[in-house]
């Protein structure tokens, strides 16, 4: 019997059998509307955030009729072999999954770890908000990003550009759920090159999305069932956190707080899981308290936090009173694209609190 | 320098989204779990088409291929520095297909395969996936991917040679067992 392969990969194409949906439909027409409005001209290649560097070699996939004149853009510098040795490392850590490499390698500095242990007790003690009959808890998400742009003469300009919105889950989590996105502005500029990259930024429309249940347009990918399949214990989720994330990040262990940071920052961790990721966090080597207090959003708490060797501290930044999370930021050891060393170069600050209606209005 | 859109510019630009939405948008959602990024990324990717229209390939066909390259990239630099990956896994959809399971073929019902798909190296699941869902040939696939064309074939042969091992189904021109039959 003659078995061709590659009928058996086609037959299994995951594209969608359907169409685009209405919605769908709607969204991408306004946003085309939106970008042949936009200056085509403008020194800006893109704008998503860390994007521009990377597009910019994308001449090669093109079948290469270059701009007249057009400019010599920087290629990618960034992807290098430090992945693949990250990934090689964790390999050889989870080798087997027989016993997991959380625990034996030592863990977190003892600051942050006494930091973390507390939290996760506040933690636990400090119920979570408990949404009434026809409540809904708001999940009120305030972020900046980088946009690195690069100007004509290669020097990268870098700004912050806001990701804002909030989210309204009903107490019937099957039901409806809101989602509602701001538009996209500048939020903080680093000089005059940067001021400039700010004002030509593309518009990113402001969005409010109804959330079906079962539709997974939204940030609801991270559902009750799925945290509360996590382990429950520290080093176990730490382990499932290294095998989950194999080969990504600029470290394994880095990776693993990555992880939890952005977990976290869903705003959606119930008490009890969010104890356990503190405790998880108390176990990654290399963790260390950040002196002093730490602002995020006009809100003051304590920072723990990871160096990795691309000069970017992952923190996560906690409520040590209440073991609530604040948010979360990537803070610049050294100059980059144009930030100083010091500055943040992406944060999240996340609130969680129970309201009695959706707000109408806000942008469609 | 920033003067107004010409109109020109701007149908040539309506006609090349509306021909290649769609196929972005799916080649996108395969790499990234959430649909509000997946539209977010292909918006990403459309308005990087449109500043360099100069540059992009004037049919649709080669134009998508050219989108390909750039939605890959924007999503290999999405989330960050921290992501930072050089290949990218191709997801199987959760959505519930027709079950395929013709006698001749040898088909593997969804499970089986998602078993063995998951199990190939990213790397080796991108070649797969632009050879035979994307339809994109190996040379335009090579650019999209940034090696050589003669890299990416091999690169292709050794993915189904590595998902042929995990279907467990061996290459039909090598005779196996039957031989050590005769003996019994």
């Amino acid at each position: 019997m003659s078995i061709n392969l590659d009928t058996i990969v086609r037959t299994h194409n995951p594209a969608h059998t359907t169409s685009l949906d209405s919605d769908q439909r709607i969204r991408a027409t306004a946003r085309l509307d939106q970008i042949v409005a936009f200056p085509r001209n403008a020194d800006i290649v893109s704008s998503h955030p860390r994007v521009r560097k990377t597009v910019l070699g994308s001449d090669r996939a093109s079948q290469t009729r270059r701009a007249p004149g057009g400019r010599r853009l920087r290629r990618a510098s960034w992807i290098t072999g430090t992945s693949l040795a990250a990934a090689g490392v964790a390999a050889a850590l989870v080798l087997g999954n027989i016993v997991g490499p959380a625990g034996w390698r030592g863990g977190a500095d003892a600051a942050a770890a006494s930091t973390l242990n507390d939290a996760a007790a506040a933690a636990i003690k400090t119920s979570d908000p408990t949404v009434g009959q026809g409540q809904f808890l708001e999940v009120a998400t305030h972020a900046a990003y980088a946009s690195v742009t690069v100007t004509p003469d290669g020097t990268p300009a870098t700004f912050l550009a806001s990701q804002d919105s909030q989210l309204y889950i009903p107490k019937d989590s099957s039901q409806t759920w809101t989602w509602i996105r701001d538009a996209r502005v500048p939020v903080q500029t680093f000089g005059a090159e940067s001021e400039k990259a700010a004002a030509a930024d593309p518009p990113f429309p402001a969005e409010r999305v109804l959330l079906r249940s079962g539709a997974f347009y939204g940030p609801a990918n991270l559902t009750s069932a799925s945290l509360a399949a996590l382990p429950t214990d520290p080093a176990q989720l730490l382990n499932y956190i290294y095998r989950t994330t194999l080969g990504q990040g600029v470290s394994p262990d880095g990776m693993a707080l990555t992880w939890i940071a952005d977990t976290l920052r869903s705003g959606l961790v119930p008490a009890g899981i969010r104890a356990t990721m503190y405790r998880s966090a108390a176990l990654i080597p290399g963790v260390t308290l950040t002196q002093g207090t730490a602002n995020l959003d006009g809100r003051t708490g304590v920072a723990i936090g990871r160096d990795e060797t691309d000069g970017i501290r992952q923190e996560i930044i906690i409520d040590p009173n209440t073991g609530l999370v604040i948010g979360e930021r990537q803070m610049l050891l050294k100059a980059l694209d144009g930030l100083p060393a010091g500055a943040a170069m992406g944060w999240t600050a996340v609130t969680t609190t129970v309201v009695a209606s959706v707000p109408s209005g806000a942008s469609k | 320098m920033n003067s107004p859109p010409l109109p020109q510019d701007q149908e040539r630009f309506r006609a090349l989204y509306d021909a290649t939405y769609e196929p972005v948008l799916r080649f996108i959602q395969r790499r990234i779990p959430e649909e509000h990024r997946a539209e977010d990324v292909t918006h990403e990717t459309f308005l990087v088409a449109w500043r360099r229209l100069d540059t992009l390939p004037d049919t649709a066909e080669d134009a998508r291929a050219w989108l390909f390259g750039v939605a890959r990239k924007c999503l290999l630099a999405e989330g960050k520095s921290r992501f930072r990956r050089t290949a990218l896994s191709v997801r199987l959809s959760l959505e519930v297909r027709t079950q395929v399971r013709d006698e001749g073929l040898g088909a593997f019902d969804r499970a089986e395969f998602a078993q063995a798909w998951n199990k190939l190296r990213p790397a080796e699941q991108e070649a797969l996936a632009l050879a035979l869902w994307d339809d994109i040939s190996s040379a335009d696939a090579a650019r999209i991917l940034h090696i050589s064309t003669a890299a990416y074939r091999t690169r292709l042969n050794r993915a189904r040679t590595s998902l042929r091992h995990h279907l467990d189904i061996f290459p039909p021109a090598v005779p196996t067992r039957p031989y050590l039959r005769t003996h019994s």
